[in-house]
């Protein structure tokens, strides 16, 4: 006769089995004194484990955690992200007087990303063209003429617009030249706004995800 | 204004989540102890048990938004409690030692456990007092051996005994397979049942 394993003692007391199990177990309990006594020990550790009583509060907490919660970030907000959190989500409909603040500095953020763009993008697509323009030659004496005149048309880069846009009219003819200044200009503002709402959206969704993972309710 | 302590739970979360942190409050008066004896059956220092409940009720308000109100509000901060301890035995990685066979005397608490007797049968010709400070020992000692298991072992038998979790809901909880659930629980159980036998030989 086979006895029942530590662990099926375990998984009959922790109602972990299915009825079949179960059914055999008992069967098998009816009839050996062994297992019954090892169940017996079993479910006394169980009661004495759940028997242990609480430990007295040494102290109220109330005031202490209201006290921090006050200070802390609202419902489903963090410190990072709290002013761009989706409130309606939250069931919270206080009003909050962020959201104009936020909405402005975030319109100065767009504004200067896109006149950012719009400066650096004809030198920046100028001097990257002429590299690419210049890699594309295929043998050695070609590639060091390039280079060399690469470098002079970087030189004069800073001080002669009129010669940034020679160089750029000049690539644009090329495979890479598909776009003009200003709409390398453009894509260049659009990726940067996706960017920035990206990361916000992203920063905004981290935690929150972290939090119901670790949390499982 | 309506009394909070007349309303359910699921209500003084929703009462929450609109911007009544006195709200929150009552949710905290309710569930501080049972939270504070998670958090102490864990790590079993009072002053660290306190901080750390406050720190579970700080970290259960910041996810309230996600907390469903058809469920019960005491298991689910009880699973945050746990956690939250759970992570500072692991940050701390504090060797565990047990309580000594005579703690109970300065565990001031004698007189708390005893007014639960008599879970392990004694002898008949014991004296009243004499059973009483007994059965305060041998809860002391449990108590001291539970603390000595290594903490994932205390976590599952945590959720499985106070809690009432199934195997499924520990390994969610704690992010760990279920097979690691029975292991550490079986063994966990197997180390406590070898200790108080011990104990028992040496003579309580």
């Amino acid at each position: 006769m086979n006895h029942l394993t530590a662990e099926a003692l375990n998984m009959y007391l922790d109602d972990a089995i299915g009825p079949h199990e179960r059914a055999a177990a008992d069967a098998h309990l009816a009839s050996c004194a062994a297992c019954r006594g090892e169940l017996a020990a079993l479910h006394r550790l169980f009661a004495a484990i759940e028997e242990l009583p609480p430990d007295p509060l040494p102290a109220d907490l109330t005031a202490q955690v209201l006290g921090r919660i006050a200070r802390a970030p609202e419902p489903r907000t963090t410190q990072r992200v709290s002013a761009w959190e989706p409130r309606q989500a939250t069931g919270d409909k206080r009003q909050n007087p962020q959201p104009a603040l936020a909405m402005a500095i975030l319109i100065v953020q767009i504004a200067l990303t896109v006149a950012l763009a719009i400066w650096l993008t004809p030198q920046l697509v100028g001097v990257v063209l002429a590299r690419l323009g210049a890699l594309r030659l295929p043998t050695p004496s070609d590639l060091m003429s390039a280079l060399i005149e690469l470098s002079g048309q970087l030189a004069s880069a800073g001080a002669a617009p009129s010669e940034l846009s020679r160089i750029g009219g000049a690539l644009s003819a090329g495979p890479l030249g598909a776009f003009s200044a200003v709409q390398w200009a453009m894509i260049l503002a659009g990726v940067g706004i996706v960017w920035f709402f990206g990361n916000r959206f992203l920063l905004a969704g981290s935690p929150e995800r972290r939090g119901n993972h670790q949390e499982a309710a | 204004m309506e009394s909070l302590a007349a309303l359910a739970d699921h209500q003084l979360v929703t009462l929450t989540l609109r911007g009544r942190p006195d709200a929150y409050g009552e949710l905290v008066r309710r569930h501080q102890s049972a939270i504070y004896n998670v958090v102490y059956r864990l790590i079993g220092d009072r002053q660290e048990a306190l901080d750390l409940a406050q720190d579970a009720f700080v970290r259960a308000y910041s996810a309230l938004g996600s907390f469903d109100t058809a469920r019960q509000f005491g298991p689910w901060i009880s699973r945050i409690a746990a956690n939250t301890a759970l992570n500072w035995l692991q940050r701390r990685r504090v060797p565990t030692v047990p309580l000594a066979r005579n703690s109970s005397l300065s565990d001031g608490n004698i007189a708390g456990e005893a007014d639960q007797d008599g879970e392990l049968p004694l002898a008949d010709d014991t004296s009243e007092p004499e059973r009483v400070y007994l059965a305060a020992e041998r809860k002391a000692l449990l108590r001291g051996a539970i603390l000595a298991l290594p903490p994932h072992f205390r976590a599952v038998v945590e959720l499985r005994h106070f809690q009432d979790l199934s195997y499924e809901e520990i390994a969610v909880t704690l992010g760990i397979a279920l097979s690691d659930v029975k292991s550490h629980l079986f063994r966990a159980r197997r180390m406590l049942r070898d200790r108080l036998e011990q104990e028992n030989k040496e003579g309580i």
